[in-house]
């Protein structure tokens, strides 16, 4: 944990890349955002690959009989939630003025997931 | 926040996957959940401080219908792009089912087979018809829809179904999806806490996950499920014996079954009547009345009654399904007279009741509490219609 955080957001407009067709440049972002986190884990996996091949592992099986523990579980639930908000990070940044208070909560609807 | 880590019970008919299947369906579910919090509930802030003032600009008062409130949210790029987001991971859902459906159904079908003895009983009727409304659309967006036959004894779409709806709802329907059928049995049990009914019908059952908890609350009493749709009654048969749950299944139309008058206590459904149609809805009401014997009650659980809720996008947000999921009935529901119908099908109108029922939602597990039988039940929740057959005549 860091005290401090750094701004993640350039102080300036963003500019509009495709004129009268925002959605356009959200999901410019996210297909962008998506491709690099594929790449990290690709990356990933291939350095474990390496590494075990090398030691003269076979993780396939394994990997796919593996059952999460409850920890893992949690620790896995909370990389998607990390990573869906970089993903979807725009959004939350558009949404922002209009929220009374970065941690409101319930929101303005009040309703059940 | 809490971390979601809901997860299903495996049992040997619900597909598996493998490790990058199951991690793409974990994904998706995560990104659904997001999705829906973005355009059900972010999306509130954008139309309380973007929405309403454009409107206001342009027509010097804010929007006062829910029709109005929609299209004036369909100009916004936020709206655009959540709804989009949502219906975009709907669609990834599905698909990261069937590739292990797909994949395992020949052993799944092998599996159902297995446990066709037991407790239960299955009577197919291939000759029924599949009702227009169940023909026209895939309801929420599930390729091939509840009734898509593909084997010889297929079982795919119950298989489809219990792992889809699990992720869908973000598993808060429970480990073994039984948590909207506990949450009519305590409506039920609140209401008439002493009643003992003898012989229980679920309509439009599905894969009986609802069904069963009616089994474990009246352990004296025959419980039948009834589908227009095969493959989940292969699959409900197989998974209600496999659990040791004696339901008596059979492929019927609940506009119109063969059983006698006055057969059952009780006749019950879960989500089904939004997924039929106007027409269908009287008539299963008019079938309600005659299966029920003198004093017997019928309860369906389905949408909430959105136009109580005081803010109109609370109402639109609920309301989305039908203009992103595949989902024709949903925006009429509400104004249906669902009263006049059953006065209609002949219920005396001091016995009709239309009530709000929470949700039972399970509390996902973490390290601290690993117990994942622990639920909740939410304010808002599904519309009970319920009413009863006079005791006299």
């Amino acid at each position: 944990m860091t005290d401090f955080k750094l701004p993640r957001h350039a102080k300036g407009d963003r500019p509009a890349f495709f004129p009268g067709e925002p959605a356009a440049d959200r999901l410019l972002g996210m297909v962008m955002t998506l491709a690099t986190e594929l790449a990290v884990v690709r990356e990933r996996l291939d350095t474990i690959e390496r590494i075990t091949a090398a030691r003269g592992m076979d993780l396939a099986a394994e990997v796919d009989g593996y059952e999460p523990p409850i920890g893992v579980r949690e620790a896995r639930e909370a990389w998607r939630q990390a990573f869906l908000d970089r993903l979807l990070k725009m959004l939350g940044e558009e949404v922002a003025p209009f929220r009374p208070a970065p941690e409101s909560t319930p929101g303005p609807s009040g309703l059940p997931p | 926040m809490a971390l979601n880590t809901n997860h299903q019970d495996f049992h040997p008919l619900l597909p598996r996957g493998t490790h990058d299947e199951r991690a793409r369906q974990e994904f998706v579910k995560s990104l659904h959940e997001r999705a829906s919090g973005l355009s059900r509930a972010e999306a509130g802030w954008i139309y309380k401080g973007r929405v309403v003032p454009a409107f206001q600009a342009r027509y010097g008062r804010a929007p006062a219908t829910r029709e109005e409130a929609r299209i004036a949210l369909e100009c916004d790029p936020f709206w655009q792009t959540v709804v989009g987001l949502r219906r975009t991971a709907q669609e990834l859902l599905w698909s990261s089912v069937i590739d292990t459906v797909e994949r395992e159904g020949p052993a799944l079908i092998a599996s159902a087979r297995e446990h066709a003895g037991g407790p239960g009983s299955l009577r197919l009727s291939p000759a029924l018809p599949i009702p227009d409304y169940l023909t026209g659309v895939d309801f929420h967006a599930m390729p091939g829809s509840y009734h898509g036959e593909f084997a010889t004894d297929d079982v795919c779409a119950g298989a489809l179904f219990e792992r889809g709806t699990f992720l869908y709802t973000h598993g808060y329907i429970g480990p073994m999806s039984e948590n909207l059928g506990r949450g009519m049995v305590d409506f039920v049990r609140r209401k008439h806490p002493d009643w003992q009914p003898r012989r229980i019908l679920d309509m439009g059952c599905g894969i009986g996950s609802c069904t069963l908890p009616w089994v474990d609350a009246f352990p004296g009493a025959e419980i039948h499920g009834i589908d227009v749709a095969a493959p989940g009654l292969r699959y409900g048969h197989a998974r209600a014996n496999l659990l040791g749950k004696a339901v008596q299944f059979s492929q019927q139309n609940a506009e119109h079954t063969d059983f006698p008058a006055g057969h059952f206590d009780l006749v019950v459904s879960h989500i089904l009547l939004h997924e039929t149609s106007r027409e269908a809805i009287a008539n299963i009401f008019r079938e309600s009345f005659r299966l029920l014997a003198p004093g017997g009650r019928m309860v369906h659980a389905d949408l909430p009654d959105i136009r109580f809720l005081p803010d109109l996008f609370q109402q639109v947000s609920v309301d989305q399904d039908h203009y992103d999921n595949n989902e024709p009935l949903w925006a009429g529901y509400y104004d249906l007279d669902l009263k006049g119908l059953l006065q209609a099908a002949g219920f005396p109108s001091e016995t009709i009741a239309l009530e709000s029922a929470g949700m039972v939602l399970s509390l996902p597990p973490s390290s601290a509490s690993p117990d994942r039988s622990r639920t909740v039940t939410s304010r808002f929740g599904y519309g009970v219609i319920s009413a009863q057959r006079p005791i006299q005549k």
